[in-house]
């Protein structure tokens, strides 16, 4: 299922485009914080701003990232891994992987913005879990990303995407009882609680973690399935 | 002795128009097949699918008597691929996208891969460009290192569309000397439009028409079936006389037939018709007579024309 040989692609793809994914992975960071922290001027700030940075840098990078590069197979010149015995879904799921490394190294530049700009000091467990609640949300974005990536030559899905990361969390500033309500029924939600929970050192909702996981994976699995058989039709030309 | 590669019933639509209709034949080891055919008549398709790229929708394909299909990796690992345009990844450079070719498409480890570079990139003369990004190098380069990938891979099966598109007439007669040389058991389909090539490299040709083979054999009975077809010029001193003129067009075996002022042209099946008309034209005054035998491009061009 997994070719190892496309995973060295990637990486080797990285490395000879790194200066654009530096400025990438720091640029995005400081955007998303200047965004979150506008409509925060007392002490929620703090709270939100780093959330928010967490969640939208992660996942516009990684948005970004797989777009991009699926960009190539369907969009773009046809390269020759599409005419290679490999799977197209090995593919795809290479550069997933991929992304989930990316997304790491995101979440910890955007961990050290938080420190440094918000003194936000987490144990490595906060972090550790703090990364596995951010995780869902950008599969969730990389579904969307694969799908995005075939159709959408203009890269709209970006700003579609930057706009629904950023207001969630300005919905949360501005709508507090939003956080009141029963989140467990609402798993992105109670996934942003769990952030912000960690933040202030209480305990989280695991069952809303779960059923975002479910939900997440659920939608990767379908991009997974339908979007190799688009990749197959477009290359039958 | 069993067909290296045979085609069964294949057939294949793409956007609901079909590219290939039920298409039946075989090649034995070591034969050189060119499919030739008009633009759009479903060459692509047709070599996708003898490379396992693209499934057909009914139909077999079986290699060495092993059914092949786009899930079989490792049988399709025996075959190379080389499309009708340049297909490196160019976020790698020249020796990352020629290494993860081997690594994807052979059984070579990573030494052997590196080696097999370093060898070939010698002997194409693109040592130096290694390193290089792909925007860097112009497109006939770049199309010689694709070339290269033939040589590296070592296939059982080779399957190129219009491989040597874009070389010069050096690189073209180079290429294909260098294919008879080193990859001389290897089973060869390609497509092209340059009959020069094709007579010179092929035993065999497949001639697709909107996806059906109009003709299949050896280019010697492909040319013995149409040694009596000729394509003649005659000219004469004033402009053609009307009757003439007439007469000519009325006359069902000439095809493609063109008249212009003191000049006509035109391409029978019949040596018999061309005396025929000329006796007619004794009565005018000739300036000049001019007769072609059918070469392979003439073939084409009436197979094109439907004559």
């Amino acid at each position: 299922m997994m070719n190892k040989n496309l995973l060295i692609r990637n990486f080797m793809a990285l490395k000879s485009n790194y200066i654009n994914y530096i400025i990438l992975m720091l640029i995005v960071p400081m955007i998303m914080y200047l965004f979150n922290i506008i409509p925060y001027l007392n002490e929620a700030s703090k709270i939100w701003s780093s959330v928010g940075l967490w969640i939208s840098s992660c996942s516009i990078c990684s948005y970004i990232y797989i777009y991009q590069n699926i960009k190539k197979y369907g969009l773009g010149n046809k390269i020759f891994i599409l005419n290679s015995p490999v799977s197209y879904k090995s593919i795809l799921l290479s550069n997933v992987i991929v992304c989930f490394f990316l997304t790491l190294i995101q979440f910890l530049i955007s961990y050290t913005f938080t420190l440094v700009l918000n003194n936000v000091a987490l144990s490595v467990f906060d972090c550790i879990l703090l990364f596995f609640n951010i995780l869902p949300i950008t599969i969730l974005f990389i579904a969307m990303a694969l799908f995005f990536s075939l159709f959408d030559k203009l890269n709209l899905g970006l700003f579609i995407c930057a706009i629904m990361s950023l207001s969630v969390m300005q919905f949360f500033y501005l709508f507090p009882s939003f956080k009141h309500i029963q989140y467990e029924y609402i798993p992105v939600v109670g996934v942003l609680l769990n952030c912000a929970s960690i933040f202030n050192n209480d305990s989280i909702q695991f069952s809303s973690l779960f059923l975002m996981y479910i939900i997440s994976l659920l939608l990767l699995s379908i991009s997974l399935i339908i979007v190799p058989k688009i990749m197959e039709s477009k290359n039958e030309r | 002795m069993a067909a290296s590669i045979f085609l069964k019933s294949i057939a294949k639509k793409i956007s609901n128009k079909s590219v290939i209709a039920n298409l039946d034949f075989g090649l034995q080891n070591g034969d050189r097949l060119a499919v030739i055919g008009a633009n759009g008549c479903g060459k692509t398709p047709l070599l996708k699918i003898i490379a396992g790229i693209v499934d057909p929708d009914s139909g077999q394909i079986f290699i060495n008597g092993e059914e092949l299909n786009s899930k079989k990796y490792d049988l399709r690992k025996k075959i190379c691929y080389i499309p009708d345009y340049t297909d490196f990844d160019d976020n790698l450079n020249i020796i990352d996208n020629l290494y993860i070719y081997l690594r994807l498409n052979t059984s070579n480890s990573k030494k052997e891969s590196l080696d097999l570079i370093h060898h070939w990139s010698g002997v194409f003369n693109f040592s130096k460009l290694l390193k290089s990004k792909i925007n860097s190098i112009n497109q006939s380069k770049l199309r010689l290192i694709q070339l290269s990938k033939v040589f590296m891979h070592n296939p059982d099966f080779l399957v190129l569309d219009h491989p040597t598109v874009g070389l010069d007439p050096e690189h073209k007669i180079w290429f294909w000397s260098t294919i008879n040389s080193v990859l001389k058991s290897s089973t060869i389909v390609y497509s092209s439009q340059d009959f020069d090539e094709i007579q010179g490299f092929s035993n065999r040709i497949v001639f697709l028409s909107e996806g059906n083979i109009r003709l299949n054999g050896t280019i010697k009975d492909i040319m013995d079936k149409t040694k009596e077809y000729g394509s003649y010029s005659i000219v004469f001193k004033d402009k053609v006389d009307s009757s003439l003129s007439i007469a000519m067009q009325e006359n069902s075996d000439l095809y493609h037939l063109k008249i212009e002022h003191n000049k006509v042209e035109f391409y029978t099946p019949n040596k018999k018709t061309f005396f025929d008309l000329i006796r007619k034209s004794i009565d005018y005054d000739l300036v000049d007579i001019k007769t072609n035998s059918f070469n392979l491009k003439d073939v084409f061009l009436a197979q094109v024309k439907k004559i």
